[in-house]
């Protein structure tokens, strides 16, 4: 079990309301900007990590800025803004992947075919960066989140839990789980070369 | 804090190495574009409250009675012109419009000045001056970069060029990137804030010139067209800053590419090397067109906050020249202190304001609805902005701050026949590429090379560009602004008199 003292973990910057939250709530424009520079690069990464498509990540992270504009009231009662915005980013690319299975499960599963078609008519093995995207796409979901919110997001496990709903600790097992199973699935494909 | 076994640590290390890419550049501005329409227009920063507890006083308070003391001095010292105003405006009209600042803090060639800077240091040493037996202050500097510069195919311009690589490569980057814009307050927008970096952006693009032309010198044409296509996006960057200034220095950094196109097309020896230069682009001088009618836009709004701040008393009339023209702090002096402030606030601004602002609505709409009106009346269109520019009766405030609406209007009308010009200079490269020579006349490019014969927008009578050519050169030409033939552009080292032709020419 990883030791996860949660009063460290949680920057003391947190435990006061930040002020950037009281301005995103008045609305001003300005504010929404520093929003936007201060998360917008974590948050698209942290989708991109959790399986969403890089293409559509770009949408996702739009349409939660507005959406956050939108009912920027919601800022007034914001303690803690990162856990704040990557919960927020959390429901909208469960939405998203929610929409994407209902579309295209068919696709997917004749792609799928397709490619596995195609892995076996190429000699080159897969590359680190291959590799590695092959072993997090086959991370249950919860460990995948774990893994960008922890590595991509650059949140604390006091603030994946928050996010996630889930204790601390289970959000520090979730990420010790998901760092064992990638590394018996990189060396299995290490091996396989 | 974690304590993680050294495998999985690896693992970790791993994972944070092959991090997935970012955002790209344009998500930031298309988010936050997305994001202002979505929040409601009174939240829109920098909004000068104009509300009437806070400015345009109504009732005289206790200085402002003092005022009606000096009364006599000021009617001689102002004028009593300035009184004549009769419809003010209400304090809600004269709010000044809103600017972005979330989209004005994009940096681009920021970082690059400094490179060059260096180098002008370190070649101002007492030994490179003794070797070079110049006493300029700057003599490698000024000879490679100066007016009277050094061949291009000198060794001492390369070894100034392999020197700068690195801030030409930097450069190159730089005019790769969506938008250049200089992380500035503008909120509090001055005159003088934008003077530097368009200065400096000049140099660079004298240097980006400089490269491109050694290029083609060098045998590597296509490097040099991508160059000069780089050039003149970088004068599309440098006016797009919300500047009048600005849009006149991007127009001279579109001018330079296109007299430095001129230059490198003899060099060009296949016609993939021009892929580079998109002809459809060239011909269009919109860019510059609509970032001159924001720049208006910006300069007409910088107006209204100074004479918001005059109204709120922050700044006073005595401190205003200081503050707001030269951005040194000022010096309140006891003359301002004691009537002059009041008094022009009390009596005089909103006549002012009224009148500054009605000039500048009128001189926008000659820009941006005009424009294209008259582009077949160069006679109506000279006839217009000569009235426009008249200042006669204007008050002071419009006197001081009134944007260069006609100097901008001629710099544009000078740019879009640039454009035309350098679109015949490439069509004809295109020719001579086909045909082994250059044409006689614009004819022979029609239709193969130009959809149709460019016309001169200063001529009357839809009268073509001018083509001359000669066993040394071809140079295309308009007649320019004083609608008077001079017989082609005129050399820079000769004086003007009077002849104000614009032109390129391209070495056989």
């Amino acid at each position: 079990m990883i030791s996860c003292p949660i009063e460290e973990d949680i920057p003391r910057r947190h435990q006061v309301a930040d002020p950037l939250a009281q301005s995103l709530a008045a609305g001003t424009p300005s504010a929404f900007a520093e929003l936007y520079d201060r998360f917008a690069a974590r948050l698209v990464k942290t989708a991109r990590r959790m399986g969403c498509h890089p293409a559509a990540t770009e949408d996702i992270v739009h349409d939660l800025f507005v959406a956050m504009a939108r009912s920027r009231a919601n800022f007034e009662s914001v303690d803690n803004l990162d856990a704040y915005v990557f919960t927020a980013l959390r429901h909208a690319v469960a939405r998203h992947q929610q929409r994407r299975r209902l579309e295209h499960a068919a696709h997917s599963r004749a792609a799928e075919n397709l490619l596995r078609r195609d892995d076996r008519a190429t000699d080159a093995p897969p590359s680190a960066n291959e590799s590695l995207a092959h072993a997090l796409a086959s991370l249950p979901p919860e460990q995948r989140e774990a893994v960008g919110l922890e590595i991509d997001g650059g949140l604390t496990f006091a603030e994946i839990g928050a996010v996630a709903g889930i204790s601390p600790n289970t959000a520090a097992s979730r990420y010790r789980y998901a760092l064992e199973k990638l590394r018996i699935l990189l060396i299995d494909s290490f091996v396989n070369e | 804090m974690k304590s993680l076994p050294r495998e999985l640590m690896a693992v970790e290390r791993l994972l944070e190495q092959q991090a997935p890419d970012g955002p790209s550049v344009a998500l930031r501005s298309r988010t936050l574009d997305a994001v202002l329409n979505v929040l409601p227009i009174d939240s829109l920063p920098e909004q000068q409250s104009l509300s009437n507890d806070s400015c345009m006083p109504h009732k005289l308070d206790a200085v402002s009675a003092l005022s009606l003391l000096g009364m006599s001095l000021s009617l001689a010292w102002i004028g009593v012109g300035w009184l004549f105003f009769h419809e003010h405006p209400s304090p809600d009209s004269i709010r000044p419009p809103a600017t972005l600042q979330a989209q004005a803090r994009a940096v681009g060639m920021e970082p690059g000045y400094p490179f060059l800077a260096l180098d002008v240091a370190a070649s101002d040493t007492p030994a490179a001056r003794s070797a070079s037996k110049e006493p300029a202050p700057h003599p490698h500097y000024m000879r490679t970069l100066g007016d009277n510069p050094l061949p291009v195919a000198s060794d001492e311009v390369g070894v100034f060029l392999k020197r700068q690589a690195p801030l030409i490569d930097l450069i190159r980057y730089g005019t790769e990137r969506d938008q250049c814009r200089f992380n500035r307050d503008w909120s509090r927008p001055k005159v003088w804030m934008l003077v530097q970096e368009t200065g400096e952006m000049r140099e660079l693009a004298r240097l980006l010139s400089l490269s491109a032309r050694r290029q083609a010198v060098d045998g590597h044409p296509a490097e040099a067209i991508a160059d000069v296509a780089r050039l003149s996006r970088m004068g599309e960057h440098a006016a797009r800053d919300p500047l009048g200034i600005s849009s006149f220095v991007g127009m001279a950094i579109d001018g330079l590419a296109l007299s430095t196109l001129a230059e490198v097309l003899p060099k060009v020896t296949h016609a993939d090397q021009l892929n580079a230069i998109d002809p459809l682009r060239l011909s269009q001088a919109s860019e510059m067109l609509s970032a001159a009618k924001s720049a208006l836009l910006f300069d007409e709004a910088m107006g209204l906050t100074n004479a918001a701040d005059i109204a709120d008393k922050r700044i006073g009339w005595s401190k205003f020249y200081d503050q707001t023209l030269t951005g040194s702090s000022g010096r309140e002096t006891l003359f301002g202190l004691l009537w002059v402030d009041p008094f022009y606030r009390n009596f005089v601004l909103r006549g002012d304001v009224d009148d500054f602002r009605r000039r500048c609505r009128g001189g926008i709409h000659l820009m941006s609805n005009l424009f294209h009106f008259y582009h077949r009346d160069p006679d109506a269109r000279r006839r217009i902005l000569a009235e426009s520019s008249k200042l006669d009766g204007a008050g002071l405030y419009s006197q001081l701050f009134m944007p260069a609406f006609s100097k901008l209007n001629g710099a544009g009308w000078r740019s879009e026949a640039r454009r035309n010009i350098a679109g015949v200079l490439l069509a004809a490269t295109r020719y001579r590429l086909a045909t082994g020579s250059l044409p006689e006349s614009l004819e022979a490019l029609v239709p193969e090379y130009l959809p149709y014969a460019p016309v001169d927008v200063f001529a009357q009578d839809h009268a073509l560009l001018k083509l001359v050519s000669t066993d040394s050169e071809l140079t295309v030409y308009s007649i320019g602004d004083n609608c008077r033939d001079d017989g082609g552009p005129r050399p820079e080292s000769e004086p003007s008199d009077g002849k104000d032709d614009i032109g390129l020419s391209m070495k056989r």
